[in-house]
């Protein structure tokens, strides 16, 4: 049984996507990706999944839409948004729908890990 | 003008308010028309009162004001104006004709001392505000004898005057009075009768000039709403600009951080990579550092295309021939078509003549709405590309049209804005660019685009030789 807490990266840049996923498998994390918020939200039906992180614009989904849609249909899930225009308008918008955190590419690696761990002790508190 | 002497006929009287009409409908100014209505009621060729004065009522107020008053306030001056009319000897067209040169109203004491009146219209007001309500005449024989507004009584001189209200469409808009306080001349009933014929007709002038002037000031304030308008327009201009500007630093900021995330990323793993210190880490280590060699690339690529973009690059012109340049695009673009199923046509003008260009900078606008037109059909269409030349407006046209999935009019608006892109890997500096170097050339670009029936970019360049090509 995997008992890794499971992280969805959704990124429709593939060095991104590809470039954390790997940096998360390597900190012990279970890792899932997905292109855009669609595909995304396909996944977390299918697959219990802890966190999301996501970037914000993306085609056919984007990230502000995807964490609309994971408050009302995966409210558990943990959301943290990335975004490379980093607008106050929509970090404002982002916090408002239940975001955990906003972050601003590129990623401050180290920070990104502390956030992750925070967000899943919240979680495993709130579980127990 | 205030002498008795010469009295005019009833017919002459009738002649003169006929010729006097004329003149009002003439002359615009509200103040000028007063002083003529005025002048004539005091001049000996016209009724020959020693005095007049003349009030409008100010509806929005429901006031009575003085506006203009002709004649002496005593016996004293009333001597030394007919002294001075005498020897002047001018007839009343004279004066009239005068009025620009006199000093304005007010500047007399019986004038000032008219235009002090303001008077409440009160129901039960007294006369001669009663001339009002009534909207008849009135004649008092000695208001000394008579309760009048105390407003009139400082006016008055001698023991009679007379009033008649200035009536246009049964509404009273003002009120004349006259006397003859100097030389004690008796007002009759027919002077009053003659004065209502003038009366009615100076009303309608005085009506004219106040719709006239409320009409200007209504075009006054319309043309100020519309510079206001104006103003706010260009000032929302200038908003667009900013918000252009916002969108191509979030375009440019996309853009930078994009690959700048996936570099620190990689680095990471590197460094994670060399703590660990794994037997396989040369391969990862490779595989990482490739990415960052990729994405450093990918960044210096879209400084070029910036630069190429905002950046004057010298033109290197020479008279080249179209048709090269868009055989060479075309062949580059074929392999890629053939590939999606498109169909790629020509049909080039033959007589296209060679145009001063940037061999360079031409190719690249070329390649890139060619590039534009493929793409827009991934699942297969035609391109057809065809050149011709338009006499009249001295230009050679190349127009690239395709069957892909077309614009909507949101996205056509935008897409000579730089960043501004519809494709997944799109950094949306191709059109921008192609508009640029059209512009440099001094040509033009026209997009007519619609959903999905497909494109067509017409790109106009002047041929500043129309050097027929042969061969």
């Amino acid at each position: 049984m995997n008992t890794r807490p499971c992280i969805l990266v959704v990124d429709d840049e593939e060095s991104s996507r590809v470039g954390l996923s790997k940096l998360l498998e390597k900190a012990n994390y279970a890792v899932a990706t997905a292109e855009n918020g669609k595909e995304a939200l396909e996944k977390v039906k299918g697959n219990v999944c802890d966190l999301v992180i996501t970037d914000m614009r993306m085609p056919l989904m984007g990230g502000i839409q995807l964490l609309r849609e994971l408050k009302e249909q995966a409210p558990d899930v943990g959301v943290i948004i990335v975004t490379a225009y980093g607008e106050v308008d929509s970090y404002l918008e982002a916090m408002n729908l239940g975001a955990f955190e906003y972050l601003n590419k590129p990623i401050k690696v180290d920070e990104l890990k502390k956030m992750i761990a925070k967000v899943l002790e919240g979680k495993s508190k709130a579980e127990a | 003008m205030y002498t008795t002497k010469d009295t005019p006929s009833w017919e002459q009287k009738l002649f003169l308010i006929y010729e006097i009409c004329q003149i009002l409908q003439s002359v615009s100014p509200l103040e000028e028309k007063l002083y003529i209505i005025l002048t004539v009621l005091t001049a000996k060729e016209g009724f020959g009162f020693n005095r007049a004065a003349l009030f409008l009522v100010d509806e929005e107020r429901n006031m009575l004001e003085g506006r203009m008053g002709v004649g002496p306030v005593n016996a004293q001056e009333a001597e030394q104006i007919w002294e001075t009319l005498r020897q002047e000897g001018k007839t009343i067209y004279e004066y009239i004709e005068a009025y620009q040169r006199l000093p304005k109203s007010g500047v007399s004491s019986f004038d000032q001392q008219v235009q002090r009146v303001r008077l409440e219209l009160i129901p039960n007001a007294k006369p001669p505000i009663t001339c009002i309500r009534n909207k008849k005449p009135l004649i008092v024989h000695d208001w000394r004898n008579v309760c009048i507004e105390e407003a009139f009584s400082k006016l008055l001189v001698g023991g009679q005057f007379a009033c008649v209200p200035l009536v246009v469409k049964k509404k009273v808009i003002g009120l004349v009075l006259v006397d003859n306080a100097f030389n004690g001349k008796t007002i009759v009933e027919s002077d009053i009768k003659t004065l209502l014929v003038f009366a009615n007709y100076a009303a309608a002038a005085i009506e004219n000039t106040m719709l006239y002037k409320s009409l200007s000031e209504k075009i006054d304030a319309l043309a100020a709403a519309k510079e206001k308008l104006n103003r706010v327009h260009s000032r929302f201009k200038h908003y667009d600009g900013y918000a252009a500007m916002g969108r191509l630093a979030a375009g440019v900021a996309h853009e930078i951080r994009n690959p700048l995330n996936a570099i620190a990323l990689n680095i990471q793993i590197v460094k994670d990579i060399q703590q660990e210190n794994h037997g396989e880490s040369e391969f990862e280590i490779k595989e990482a550092l490739e990415v960052v060699t990729k994405e450093i690339n990918r960044l210096d690529g879209l400084v070029s295309e910036f630069l190429a973009y905002a950046t004057p690059s010298r033109m290197e012109l020479k008279y080249l021939d179209l048709h090269d340049i868009l055989y060479k695009v075309l062949k580059h673009k074929i392999s890629y078509s053939q590939t999606n199923s498109i169909k790629i046509s020509h049909n080039f003008c033959h007589d296209l003549p060679r145009v001063l260009i940037d061999e360079e900078q031409i190719r690249r606008a070329l390649f890139n709405v060619v590039l534009n037109a493929i793409q827009a059909m991934p699942n297969g269409g035609e391109l057809k590309v065809y050149t011709g030349l338009i006499k009249d407006r001295s230009c050679v046209c190349i127009r690239i049209e395709d069957t892909g999935i077309g614009m909507s009019k949101d996205v056509r608006k935008h897409v000579f804005e730089p960043f501004y892109s519809t494709k997944i890997d799109g950094l949306g500096l191709g059109l921008p660019i192609v508009e640029k170097i059209v512009e440099k050339h001094g040509g033009e670009i026209l997009i007519n685009s619609k959903k999905y029936k497909g494109t067509n970019v017409e790109i106009f360049l002047p041929a500043k030789e129309l050097k027929i090509k042969t061969g």
